[in-house]
């Protein structure tokens, strides 16, 4: 009994660290290659949610359809907003943050006009439950477990293995030296607007069907994702998925043995006090 | 902060700022009286509460972006703003106190808390900090919720008595019955608060301010400890912040959890930016102007953020100046060729 619940709650937090790594990897690489915050991350991964929203239930698209239609399609705008709004103040580091910003409360206040304030549910694809060592995992959330997990890694590989990723690296680098080498600066940030709007919307459409869509939920993942990036050190790949399965464990658990709402606060309280500690985050990232 | 030659061009150009100094203070003066006046003229109680929603706004937003301009990317305003108005209800409903010595108090509470948060994170530039700020301001939203006692939970407190009458044998008395006593207590506190950060901004902090901001290693390294300063100016503004959220939650009657959301600091951020965050008039130029017309869309959030954040990008992509800026790019537009003239020879860094 005493196993069976551990297994349990371990597994919960395997499926709770998988979603937010989701959801911060493309906040951090976007911070990582551009050195940008990029706020409207939420907006990105709301518009995601709802993009099943209108695909799956309105337009009776098959999930599996809808899904690259929508990360393709959300990426997109965010290659229009790099090259319309960002490019022109590129170099100014300030202004780019309270772009983000407004952004990102512009495209919830769009929202709430556009897809309305009642909350829209999205049907379940899979239904049923996968048992193992006593344990219990719904089929949907399995499914987000593996598709996170494959899409950390494919953006591991793509940054460290192919050419473009080392141009990205490049350029994180040093954009200056990355021009004169033949990288386009040009290309290169269009690339990372492209693969960040794409994964947030990717986590947008995996939890689509798991929460309730409000256009709110955009601004409450980035706080989460904010945190993080923040416990993993900013801009670093696998901090963040360490981070976010630390975080993972900790609701767990929390949740079981304390309730929810005392572990959110405690997981705040956690992570403030570690970074007054150590600021550099778990990966020892440091930022000028 | 080098010795240089006298230069008589610049000598000329220092003169010039002094005396466009003291005009804007006349012309502020000015303001003051005039808003001094309005009571007397106007009836209309919708129209003195949005004359108080600015005074207090005002409050907020050039405490921000002070905080702004010592280069540190702040993101909690809504967490000082709440310590404030929850220390001070808590003060007067609770301890007994008189609302006169309970609005210092709340604002000491705020600078304390300033002082412990900002002591280990206001090292930390940039992205780190305002996490952390975030973060401090969801935690406390959360403390708020949780705990109804003496928080009173998700639903708030209600019933906060007004501030203590005051008498003057003889004279008047002020008992806080009708909006025109809070309005001339926010308009006080809002000029005090104007002063004290004028004050700082023209004397030699301002000057530290602008070197931590710029380069905060030379600033370092000519001997000024940067830390005592960025701790001193975060506990300012967040302890005048604070007086502020003591004011709003003692003239509203109620408070809230939801009062102090992050929505807060993004306002503050959007009126900064709209009005030009280089100019101390900016801020509130910006406040003024996005208030009256957010006015219209009144009881309509949603619009309101809309248009707000709307706002927002297009003056970053076309007036980086902020609208303080306005006036003089359209006077700078017919003697634009002489100026770049004069650039060749002069290497401003501002």
């Amino acid at each position: 009994m005493e196993i069976t619940e551990l297994i349990q709650i371990t597994v919960n937090a395997i499926s709770i660290g998988a979603i937010y790594a989701l959801l911060a990897l493309g906040l951090t690489l976007l911070f990582g290659i551009m050195d940008i915050l990029f706020f409207a991350h939420g907006a990105m991964y709301m518009l995601g949610a709802y993009a099943a929203y209108y695909l799956c239930t309105k337009l009776g698209l098959n999930y599996f359809v809808a899904l690259p239609i929508g990360v393709i399609l959300i990426g997109l705008i965010g290659v229009v907003m790099e090259k319309g709004l960002f490019r022109p103040i590129r170099n100014d580091h300030v202004a780019i943050i309270f772009l983000a910003i407004g952004l990102n409360w512009f495209l919830e206040s769009t929202g709430f006009v556009v897809f309305g304030l009642r909350p829209k549910p999205v049907a379940s694809v899979f239904t049923g439950q996968a048992h193992f060592f006593g344990a219990t995992i719904s089929w949907e959330r399995a499914v987000v477990v593996l598709i996170g997990l494959l899409a950390v890694l494919a953006l591991y590989f793509f940054l460290m293995k192919t050419r473009w990723g080392l141009g990205m690296r490049a350029f994180a680098e040093d954009p200056l030296t990355a021009e004169l080498q033949g990288i386009s600066n040009d290309t290169v940030c269009s690339l990372g607007f492209l693969i960040g709007c794409g994964l947030a919307a990717l986590a947008g459409l995996l939890v689509a069907p798991i929460f309730i869509l409000t256009p709110t939920m955009g601004s409450h993942a980035v706080l989460i994702s904010l945190l993080v990036i923040g416990l993993g050190g900013l801009g670093s790949i696998p901090g963040a998925l360490i981070s976010a399965f630390i975080i993972g464990i900790i609701e767990s658990f929390g949740t079981s043995y304390l309730g929810a709402d005392i572990t959110w606060g405690m997981i705040f309280i956690f992570v403030i006090i570690f970074l007054i500690i150590r600021p550099t985050g778990i990966m020892g990232v440091v930022r000028e | 902060m080098t010795r240089v030659r006298p230069d008589p061009d610049r000598q000329g150009k220092f003169l010039g700022e002094m005396k466009a100094q003291q005009k804007s203070r006349l012309y502020f003066l000015g303001l003051f009286v005039l808003l001094g006046l309005v009571p007397l003229v106007l009836r209309s109680e919708y129209y003195l509460h949005v004359l108080i929603a600015m005074f207090y706004h005002v409050i907020y937003a050039t405490t921000y972006r002070f905080i702004l301009r010592t280069g540190q990317f702040h993101f909690g305003a809504h967490a000082f703003v709440g310590i404030g108005a929850y220390a001070s209800v808590l003060l007067v409903m609770r301890a007994g106190w008189s609302f006169w010595l309970a609005m210092p108090a709340a604002g000491l509470i705020a600078a304390f808390f300033a002082v412990l948060i900002g002591y280990p994170t206001l090292r930390l530039k940039g992205i780190y900090f305002a996490i952390i700020t975030w973060g401090f301001g969801d935690t406390l939203r959360f403390i708020y919720m949780r705990f109804k006692e003496p928080f009173g939970g998700p639903l708030g407190i209600f019933a906060i008595p007004g501030p203590n009458p005051i008498t003057i044998p003889g004279l008047i008395t002020i008992d806080f019955s009708q909006k025109t006593h809070f309005y001339f207590l926010a308009l006080a506190l809002m000029i005090v608060t104007l002063y004290i950060l004028h004050r700082m901004e023209q004397s030699r902090f301002g000057l530290i301010f602008g070197a931590i901001r710029e380069g905060d290693r030379l600033a370092r390294a000519v001997g000024i400890n940067i830390m005592n300063y960025k701790v001193l100016a975060f506990a300012v503004c967040s302890g005048l912040g604070a007086m502020a959220g003591s004011f709003y939650a003692h003239y509203t009657y109620y408070i809230s959890p939801l009062d102090f959301s992050v929505l807060l600091t993004i306002y503050l951020a959007i009126y900064t930016v709209v009005g030009g965050q280089e100019r101390y008039a900016g801020v509130i130029v910006g406040t003024v102007v996005l208030m009256l017309a957010g006015e219209v869309f009144a009881g309509y959030s949603h619009y309101q953020l809309l248009m707000y954040s709307g706002f927002l990008i297009v003056i970053l992509l076309f007036l980086p100046g902020g609208l303080i800026s306005l006036p003089g790019l359209l006077t700078r537009v017919g003697s634009r060729a002489e100026e770049k003239e004069g650039e060749k020879f002069r290497n401003d860094p501002a």
